[in-house]
């Protein structure tokens, strides 16, 4: 297996992730289990989960998967997409992402995700809310680092609010250290990838 | 980090455009997924992967994740697997290298894919 540091953090993770969306899905938990095993026997660290992957079993079953071991693996899950019809029940307001970041902790069984990630954009929410909660996760000790997934509306609606995202997040960024802003995620890989210039904070 | 690396499995080569689709797969079950993939940009693309990787004799989705992986921005895809035996697949495409002239070709394909997105 290789190794690379995460964007431009410290972490160092393997440079194949393994995805478990249909974990607890199309794949029941016994065969989830030795695929997470065999992932880890063979050097993969990072394991990718999100609160919405087939209702949460995802992350029930990584959880229990990786007991034992926590210190070894990085934990990737995300906040962000419809959890139930709520008003409140979706999005990155404030009270959506507390109340995620419990559910998704019991989950897993841990008492922190390495890396928490922002599932979707949510112009509903000023993004001042919504870093200033992620940075107080950090302080708290809830979250190690935080990123941004784009989705595949992400491109379009970035264009108008582009230089807001930068200004806000270079402030955050200043004034809260242990948020890492991560460069280089894309998401259907080949549209994206060309497109991530336009998106440097 | 990226995600669907293999969109699906559609830059696997496992689809065409406008065919039947296999019973049991991510399309079949997903008309979501597969009214987003049934566009003849992507086809093309795919057309590009599948004529690239058999010239250099590795298989489309080793070549779709060797793709990604040579792009200086991206640590690590995030790669599904189904089955034992699919993680162990994932992990031998780090021994596949691809040249510049394949990588950079494979980037003016996208083009057209970014085209037809938005």
């Amino acid at each position: 297996m290789d190794y690379a540091n995460l964007g431009n953090s410290g972490l160092k993770v393997s440079r194949i992730g393994l995805g478990t969306n249909n974990f607890g899905g199309q794949v029941n938990e016994e065969d989830s289990f030795r695929i997470i095993r065999k992932a880890m026997d063979l050097g993969i660290n990072l394991i990718d989960t999100a609160n919405i992957y087939t209702r949460g079993k995802s992350e029930s079953i990584v959880g229990k998967a990786v007991q034992g071991y926590r210190d070894e693996v990085i934990i990737a899950t995300k906040v962000g997409m419809n959890t139930g019809k709520g008003l409140n029940e979706t999005g990155l307001s404030r009270k959506h992402i507390m109340s995620q970041i419990r559910h998704s902790l019991e989950s897993l069984g841990t008492g922190f995700i390495d890396i928490y990630y922002l599932h979707r954009f949510d112009g509903e929410t000023p993004l001042g809310e919504t870093l200033s909660t992620l940075n107080d996760l950090v302080h708290q000790g809830r979250v190690r680092y935080t990123l941004r997934a784009p989705t595949s509306r992400l491109g379009r609606l970035l264009m108008p609010v582009r230089s807001a995202v930068s200004t806000t997040w270079r402030n955050c960024l200043q004034s809260s250290r242990p948020i890492i802003c991560f460069r280089g995620a894309s998401n259907k890989t080949f549209f994206h990838i060309v497109n991530v210039k336009d998106w440097e904070y | 980090m990226t995600y669907t690396p293999l969109m699906g499995g559609l830059l696997a080569g496992k689809y065409s455009k406008d065919t039947l689709l296999p019973e049991g797969s991510r399309a079949r079950c997903n008309p979501n997924y597969w009214e987003r993939v049934n566009k003849t940009a992507y086809f093309k693309y795919i057309e590009g992967i599948g004529r690239i990787s058999e010239e250099i004799g590795i298989s489309m989705s080793q070549l779709a994740i060797a793709w990604i992986l040579k792009n200086p921005v991206v640590t690590a895809p995030i790669i599904g697997a189904s089955t034992v035996e699919q993680v162990e697949e994932n992990c031998r495409i780090l021994e596949v290298k691809i040249d510049d002239r394949d990588y950079l070709e494979l980037n003016d394909l996208t083009k057209t894919c970014e085209a037809s997105l938005y």
